[in-house]
């Protein structure tokens, strides 16, 4: 899974580099637009764009039939029937290129959370550092430390949540130059990427994983933990990160969401895609 | 009625709701998948599906308001109505001369049994028997001196050149100037010419709805209560009653074609690239002909061709007509025009042959109104598919000018046929009360095509009769008819009226009377010094020297001082005395080379019109005798040496002679005890089955008024008729049992 999570970040890394230094609706406008022409490529390839034509067609049909025979209870009531009957089929057509496109848009977006989930934080700001550990560790009999990379302070002794098994130290970032952070429990070292950056678009990893698939394809951004270790997993609590426009600040999931569509809609007659 | 609505109201609510909860419900599995591709298909669904509520609710809550304002307009339909429904099938050209004899051969069940059971009556025409005039005469109750349609043709007697009578679309009369373009500041006006109003707006005014569908003269579509489709006489994308387009590698088959293009292609190794033309760009301030690409690939196969046009790419099989094709023809400043064909391969070798049947406006997006509401032509569309809209689909012309093969112009139309009867029962179904009327071209267009097939000794018998079964073409027509009858039977009940009706009848067109070149011989029309013809559209008249001219099917027109142009018979003495003369001389006109009478009778209109428009009629009619009809160079104003020729073309039926000549048919399953009815006798009669009184300028009258109390019948799913009094009977032995 580590080496499909590496590939897939790769090519996101290299379509994203070149608006690294630049606001991130660069990088955002550019990838929804890519992924507009994939999707699409991949829409007209896995559906029935014949049957989905016809059906459109008739759901156009019954609309305008309902407007047409709004006096006429009976038909009206027949019409909308119809309608619901073939919706129904409409999304039944969209099915099958909904489980193909299902699998390489579950790992872009995996991708793009690392990207444009979080902001780095700034010199001064503090963040939790939240460590799960395995049900067979006691948390509070356990002693744990944290070593910083340069420029990162520890804030706090760890503050240990028997409940959870975790426990949870802050951080104080004094410059962003970032590095490795180490847990270390007895002889055991637990690594975890802690990147910060200026940039404005900059990918952070914010948690490490164990070798949990569901959980690997969900954070892609590190290597996963050892298969026997104490640890299930290391997270850094890092800021959210949003978008701005006019004022508003848009989860870039939502962005993502509407600029794709527009996109997608807009190239659909380039394509002669039949969405 | 408070109560019921409201609670529909929160159900529908509460399925609102759900609705919002679903799909919130949904939001997390959306995070899996969200994307241009499925995702917006799911949104336009949810959206459908938020629609059709929305629907659903603002319909429940209006319904009571909407009723209510029926109730204060004071319409009470159906109070006094004798029937729920009133079906008519117009078949045009239905002949009951060749009904009769099929009836009698027992070929035609369905007719057979309404005639023993229900009514089956000729029905009389009008003056002239055109199908423009006598539909107009149907739809209006009214002569055509009421309804201003006299012919497909008009005269302009300020240019004496012909309009077309039932429609004029003028355009817009101000533009905004923007480079090459021109952005025009309103809309092009498009005016019906038929006057007086059809009887489904008097049902409509009443609150009984109608499903009119390609009924002729109904182009531009009407507001009136209930949908229409327009018919004959609506325009295709050029602006013409039908324009097809010919192409082909062969110099020797290039020539002009009536009602047809012909276009000289190249082959260049193995493709053509060529041009489809279009409509005039308006948009631009030099208007010119918008054309598309069209090219033709050619690969190994000889009897294949790859068409590529409009962004589509698709196969042709030579000899098999392809779908609908839609064409977009671009007309700048982002505007597109859209338009619908369909091609036909007819050689790839030794000469590329290719047919595209005329631009139809596409009824989907119609860059024309084609239907009342205007939404109502892209509903069909949506629903049905594609369709013809042009006002006479079936494309004779490219059979008369020996472009299209006869079998293939029996495919083509007989799959305009089947769009029209998809239509039909559209309507039928969701048309629980009112009328339906429908227009059935094929059966007007084969028998002008196919009637000589029946007349052995006709003129173009041996140059244009190619097909082997070709005598059964028409037989198989009225077959094909009384089928279709039997199916619309099926669709009504003992509450139904049916009527099936024609416009006028049919008869073998053998020779062509050239009126003008006749005038000429004898006096009355000059040409110009030196000329010894006319040429096209009266070119080389001298109307400083001529008297009286023939437009026109059936018209005669005296170039009349202050109402031509160049008139020169003084109104008054002169007038009357020269149509006297004409009337004299042509009545019982003699074909020189058979001794027959040519011309039937001449017919003063003077004397049969006494309505508001009778100044724009003909001043006489040519009433011609049979096998006779004008000849083709006289319909379009040449003069030649000969008055009397072989019609040597395909079409061969026609109906243009005197009307007692051509009546058309009436059937119906309700008996009515009728003598003579007449076209006109339609509109009032279904106006008295809904109960709503004649109105007083109607020529017609209702056959009711004539007729013994109307005894219904109808036909069972199985085409059986059973009288009324049957199915009363049947109803009162189920009422005793459950009694009982």
């Amino acid at each position: 899974m580590w080496w499909l999570n590496k590939a897939v970040g790769l090519v996101v890394k290299v379509l994203l580099l070149p608006f690294t230094g630049i606001n991130p609706w660069g990088g955002m406008i550019f990838i929804s637009f890519l992924t507009a022409v994939l999707m699409l490529f991949i829409y007209k390839k896995t559906s029935n764009q014949n049957g989905i034509k016809e059906v459109k067609n008739l759901i156009k049909g019954y609309l305008l039939e309902i407007r047409l025979f709004q006096n006429d209870f009976g038909t009206f009531l027949a019409g909308l029937k119809k309608l619901l009957s073939v919706n129904v089929r409409y999304l039944g057509y969209n099915l099958k290129p909904l489980l193909v496109m299902i699998v390489p848009i579950f790992l872009l977006l995996a991708q793009m959370n690392l990207w444009f989930g979080y902001r780095s934080p700034q010199p001064g700001e503090t963040l939790l550092v939240k460590v799960k550990f395995n049900q067979t560790v006691e948390v509070g009999q356990l002693h744990a430390e944290v070593e910083a990379p340069e420029g990162v302070t520890v804030d706090s002794p760890p503050v240990r949540i028997i409940d959870e098994n975790e426990a949870d130290w802050r951080l104080r970032i004094i410059d962003q130059t970032g590095g490795q952070l180490v847990i270390r429990t007895g002889s055991e070292r637990y690594a975890k990427d802690m990147s910060l950056s200026r940039r404005q678009l900059a990918k952070l990893s914010a948690i490490r994983v164990n070798q949990n698939v569901w959980k690997q394809l969900l954070n892609p951004g590190e290597k996963p933990l050892p298969g026997e270790t104490e640890i299930k997993q290391i997270e850094l609590v890092y800021p959210e990160a949003r978008l701005k426009f006019l004022g508003l600040k848009i989860h870039w999931l939502v962005a993502y969401f509407l600029l794709s569509v527009i996109a997608g809609f807009s190239l659909k007659g380039l394509f002669k895609v039949e969405i | 009625m408070r109560q019921i609505p409201d609670r529909v109201f929160y159900f529908f609510l509460k399925r609102a709701y759900l609705e919002v909860f679903l799909i919130l419900s949904m939001v997390s599995v959306a995070e899996a998948y969200i994307g241009p591709g499925a995702g917006f298909a799911f949104l336009s669904s949810f959206l459908i599906f938020f629609l059709t509520f929305f629907l659903a609710i603002f319909s429940l809550l209006s319904w009571p308001f909407r009723w209510l304002f029926r109730l204060l307009r004071g319409q009470k339909a159906y109070q006094n109505s004798q029937v729920d429904k009133v079906i008519i099938l117009g078949y045009d050209g239905f002949d009951p001369d060749l009904a009769e004899k099929f009836m009698a051969e027992g070929k035609l069940p369905v007719f057979s049994q309404l005639k023993k059971q229900g009514t089956f009556k000729k029905l009389k025409t009008t003056t002239p028997a055109i199908s423009p005039v006598a539909w107009s005469s149907f739809m209006t109750g009214c002569d055509p001196s009421k309804h201003n349609i006299f012919d497909f043709l008009s005269r302009n007697p300020k240019t004496y050149l012909p309009d077309l009578s039932s429609a004029r679309i003028s355009p817009p009369s101000k533009y905004l100037k923007l480079g090459k373009h021109r952005i025009p500041l309103g809309r092009p006006e498009i005016k019906l010419l038929r006057k007086s109003q059809p009887f489904w707006k008097i049902l409509g005014e009443k609150g009984i709805f109608s499903s009119i569908l390609r009924i002729p003269i109904t182009f531009p579509p009407e507001k009136f209560s209930g949908h229409l489709l327009s018919g004959m006489c609506l325009p295709d994308l050029k602006g013409s009653q039908g324009t097809f387009l010919f192409y082909t590698t062969n110099p020797e088959r290039i020539k002009k074609k009536e009602g047809g293009e012909s276009l000289l292609v190249e082959r260049q190794g193995k493709m053509i690239k060529t041009f489809i033309p279009g409509p005039e760009n308006s948009l631009l301030k030099k208007p010119e002909e918008i054309k598309i690409p069209l090219l033709i690939k050619f690969g190994d196969n000889p009897e294949q061709a790859e068409i590529e046009v409009s962004g589509q790419r698709f196969r042709m099989q030579k000899g098999v007509f392809s779908p609908w094709i839609k064409l977009s023809f671009p007309a700048g400043l982002g505007v597109k025009i859209k338009a619908l064909a369909r091609f036909y391969l007819l050689s790839t070798s030794p000469h590329f042959e290719l047919y595209v049947t005329p631009l139809n406006i596409d009824p989907e997006k119609p860059a024309l109104p084609v239907s009342h509401p205007f939404i109502y032509s892209s509903y069909l569309a949506k629903l049905l598919g594609s369709y013809a809209t042009l006002g006479e689909a079936n494309d004779t012309w490219a059979l008369n000018e020996g472009v299209l093969p006869e079998n293939a112009f029996l495919d083509l139309a007989y799959t305009f046929h089947q769009e029209t009867e998809k239509i039909l029962f559209n309507a039928l179904s969701k048309t629980r009360k009112g009328l339906v009327a429908c227009w059935f071209e094929t059966s007007d267009s084969l028998q002008h095509m196919f009637f000589r097939y029946l007349d052995k000794t006709h003129p173009a018998c041996q140059a244009t009769c190619h097909l082997k079964d070709g005598a059964s073409v028409i037989e198989n027509l009225y077959k094909k008819m009384d089928e279709l009858t039997g199916q619309v039977l099926t669709q009504g009940d003992e509450r139904t009226c049916l009527i099936i009706m024609s416009d006028h009848g049919f008869k073998s067109f053998r020779r062509g009377v050239n009126l003008n070149s006749w005038l000429y011989l004898n006096g009355y029309l000059n040409l110009k010094d030196g000329a010894a013809t006319s040429e096209e559209w009266f070119k080389q008249v001298d109307w400083t020297r001529t008297r009286a001219y023939g437009l026109g099917l059936a018209g005669l027109y005296i170039n009349l001082r202050g109402r031509e142009a160049q008139g020169v018979v003084e109104p008054g003495e002169e007038y009357q005395q020269l149509k006297k003369e004409l009337v004299e001389k042509l009545s019982g006109l003699k074909d020189p080379d058979l001794g027959t009478a040519a011309i039937h009778r001449l017919v003063d209109t003077e004397k049969i019109y006494h309505g508001p428009y009778r100044q724009e009629a003909p001043d006489l009619i040519v009433a011609y005798n049979e096998g006779y009809r004008v000849s083709w160079d006289s319909v379009t104003g040449r003069v030649n040496q000969k008055v009397i020729e072989d019609n040597l073309k395909a079409w061969s039926g026609d109906h243009c002679l005197d009307p007692d000549l051509v009546p058309g048919v009436f059937f119906s399953n309700f008996k009515f005890d009728i003598d003579q009815p007449s076209i006109m006798d339609i509109a009032p009669t279904v106006l008295d089955l809904f109960g709503i009184d004649r109105p007083s300028y109607f020529d017609g009258q209702s056959f009711l008024s004539v007729a013994s109390p109307a005894a219904s019948a109808k036909i069972n799913k199985n085409d059986r008729i059973e009288s009324a009094q049957k199915t009363k009977k049947a109803r009162m032995n189920g009422k005793r049992k459950r009694r009982q």
